[in-house]
């Protein structure tokens, strides 16, 4: 092929031409148009909510924990069970958006919520044009099946990363007018900003990662649907295949691995998390860290998306 | 008939399957010879007819070319290229439509056409162009999932069509098109042929279209090519036949006179009281003139005279049906 074969299109289209073509693709759905613009409204939405859920008057939440204190000790008192140190303070549900600790929370729950809809992205975009043939006519266009696997498995990741950053981009401005508005923007120094900085950097790598394994799987399935129950399964029942497989992972599944990306324990500390019960927790518990955790959803990452590189290079098509 | 497969072809080929053989393995775990040594040419500038029954390798011959499906053993050369191994050279010079259209349903026609061409460079001129072309431009903003069979296999060609190519794969493309679109589908291949020097393979099962547009013809049965040659020498070898239609009351004396004279017949009842009497018509003089005065001075006129041409479709049914009697004496190996 010479230069001017390539320029008049013959022999595969170079990778530029690749790239903006199957970036076009992934976007061109209507259906991915609309949660692309929604999903930012949704995040503003959420951000947004905490001007309505939070108050800065403690007036009523203070006298409703000394209402409930004094019913608390009246019936410690009949009861004869010693009160110990629980003051005014156990029963007090600050109304107030605290930046400084609740930013965190809110942060992961958006960051959860776009990793959910990130793996959705990476199978509808992995498998639907298998479902409706499309492959034929752009494996035939780019013979270089490798090529084009990666390309749009970059693309997907990519696209999903970038979606996430300007989600995130759009939420703190929102928590924080919260906390100017409805409670406090106290202690958010410095340290407060690099660990927020860091779990959002993490949590944007943790989507990108998990839209790569939607894509994987769908590629592999060469079927939305199929992808779909695949991925659940997968994500279910990965943790007992890969159990004790790599350093430190021997009790945790997928829930237990992304909680711990997103909280190591520099970030919350055992003893300041509100962890109850749940894989989550036993991240935190066990001082998991974000490496361990990256660690572990690259062990459940891997194995498909090269499966999925092998059958899209190296069986037909069609 | 019986036609040995001509391997060679025409000397400017510009595709070469030689002695291809593809298996696949069915849902049920079998093995199924997909491609049994199929070998064929494809000459430059040409329109090739790909006929065959259901499941006889035509699809996967082309999705060979396409670099879809690896074949097992054999070698397939385009533009001079060794294909898969060189396919990365040959994917835009090749433009194709394989198992129908597909396209993304909730797009427009154009959007999808856009996207397509993208990737071959191609762009808006392009696009609208390959639209016109096909003749669907009116339909260019309407979503797909909203166009009929025939719009959609259009738009199918207008895709093959958005990177210039100078190879057209089209795999059944006059499936769902009414009589008017078959038309217009036709003169737009022999165009391309024309005007731009397109070399054009077109599978089909309307074995009358194929006739009237392909200007070679590849016969496959059982992933093997048992046919393969120009239409109009094909047509030419097959035999002709004079058909005498006379009233059944001077059937007997025209069948004596007729034999008299050294003349094969066959019979079979005609329409409306009718004998129609078949003998064999050599080119390029089918001796009606001597049969009409030899019948004529007996006193029997015929009530009709005509010379039976061979069509594509008595070529296609007595090559299958050869291929079938020598499959069923053994392996196609040992009889030669």
């Amino acid at each position: 092929m010479n230069a001017v074969d390539q320029v008049r299109g013959f022999g595969a289209p170079p990778w530029r031409r690749l790239v903006r073509a199957e970036r076009h693709r992934l976007t061109a759905p209507p259906a991915v148009r609309r949660v692309a613009a929604g999903l930012p409204l949704l995040v503003l939405a959420f951000g947004l909510s905490k001007l309505f859920t939070h108050s800065p008057d403690t007036g009523p939440a203070l006298r409703e924990a000394d209402a409930r204190y004094q019913e608390f000790i009246e019936q410690a008192a009949r009861t004869g069970m010693p009160t110990g140190s629980i003051g005014p303070d156990s029963f007090f549900d600050d109304p107030r958006y605290l930046m400084e600790s609740l930013s965190f929370g809110d942060l992961r729950t958006v960051l959860l919520g776009l990793g959910a809809a990130a793996t959705v992205f990476g199978i509808v975009s992995g498998g639907a044009d298998w479902a409706s043939r499309v492959m034929l006519t752009l494996t035939a266009a780019e013979p270089g099946r490798a090529r084009l696997f990666l390309t749009r498995g970059v693309l997907v990741g990519g696209l999903s990363m970038a979606a996430t950053a300007l989600c995130g981009l759009l939420l703190v401005p929102c928590l924080l007018l919260a906390a100017h508005l409805r409670g406090s923007t106290g202690g958010l120094d410095s340290a407060y900003w690099a660990v927020l900085v860091s779990q959002f950097l993490r949590g944007i790598v943790l989507v990108g990662l998990l839209a790569l394994l939607g894509y994987s799987l769908a590629v592999l399935t060469r079927h939305v649907p199929a992808a779909l129950a695949i991925a659940f399964l997968y994500l279910a029942g990965a943790g007992r295949v890969f159990g004790g497989r790599g350093p430190r992972l021997a009790e945790y599944d997928m829930d237990g691995l992304t909680f711990a990306v997103l909280n190591e324990k520099p970030v919350v500390p055992m003893a300041e998390s509100d962890c109850i019960s749940g894989p989550g927790c036993a991240a935190t518990h066990v001082d998991l860290t974000a490496f361990d955790g990256f660690t572990g959803i690259l062990l459940y990452l891997l194995p498909v998306l090269v499966l999925a590189l092998w059958r899209s290079t190296r069986t037909d098509v069609g | 008939m019986t036609q040995e497969p001509e391997h060679t072809g025409p000397s400017d080929a510009l595709v070469r399957f030689d002695d291809v053989r593809k298996s696949f393995r069915t849902a049920r775990g079998r093995r199924q010879q997909a491609l049994d040594g199929f070998s064929m040419s494809i000459p430059r500038g040409s329109i090739v007819g790909l006929l065959g029954p259901n499941g006889s390798g035509k699809t996967t011959a082309l999705k060979t070319l396409l670099g879809l499906v690896r074949p097992d053993s054999g070698s397939v050369h385009a533009f001079g290229h060794a294909l898969p191994k060189d396919q990365r050279h040959v994917a835009g010079r090749m433009g194709a439509l394989i198992e129908g259209p597909a396209f993304n349903a909730s797009l427009t026609g154009e959007h999808n056409l856009r996207l397509i061409g993208e990737l071959h460079g191609a762009g808006p001129t392009e696009v609208a162009e390959a639209l016109e072309l096909v003749g669907i431009a009116q339909a260019a903003r309407r979503a797909y999932s909203g166009y009929s069979l025939g719009m959609k296999q259009r738009l199918g060609v207008a895709g093959a069509l958005i990177s210039g190519p100078e190879l057209l794969v089209l795999d059944e493309p006059m499936n769902g098109l009414d009589p008017e679109a078959v038309r217009d589908m036709r003169e737009l291949l022999k165009r391309l042929r024309d005007e731009r020097g397109m070399t054009v393979v077109v599978s089909s099962h309307i074995l009358a279209e194929v006739e009237l547009v392909c200007d070679w013809v590849t016969i496959v049965r059982n992933g093997r090519v048992i046919c393969d040659a120009g239409v109009s020498e094909l047509i030419s070898r097959g035999t002709e036949h004079l058909v005498v239609r006379v009233h059944d009351t001077v059937t007997e004396q025209a069948v004596a006179v007729l034999e008299r004279h050294g003349h094969t017949l066959t019979r079979a009842a005609g329409p409306r009281g009718t004998d129609e009497l078949r003998m064999p018509a050599p080119r390029p003089h089918p001796h009606a003139p001597e049969v009409l005065r030899l019948l004529t001075a007996q006193n029997v006129y015929p009530r009709e005279l005509l010379v039976e041409s061979v069509s594509l479709e008595d070529i296609y049914v007595a090559a299958v049906r050869a291929a079938d009697a020598a499959a069923e004496d053994g392996p196609f190996d040992e009889r030669r």
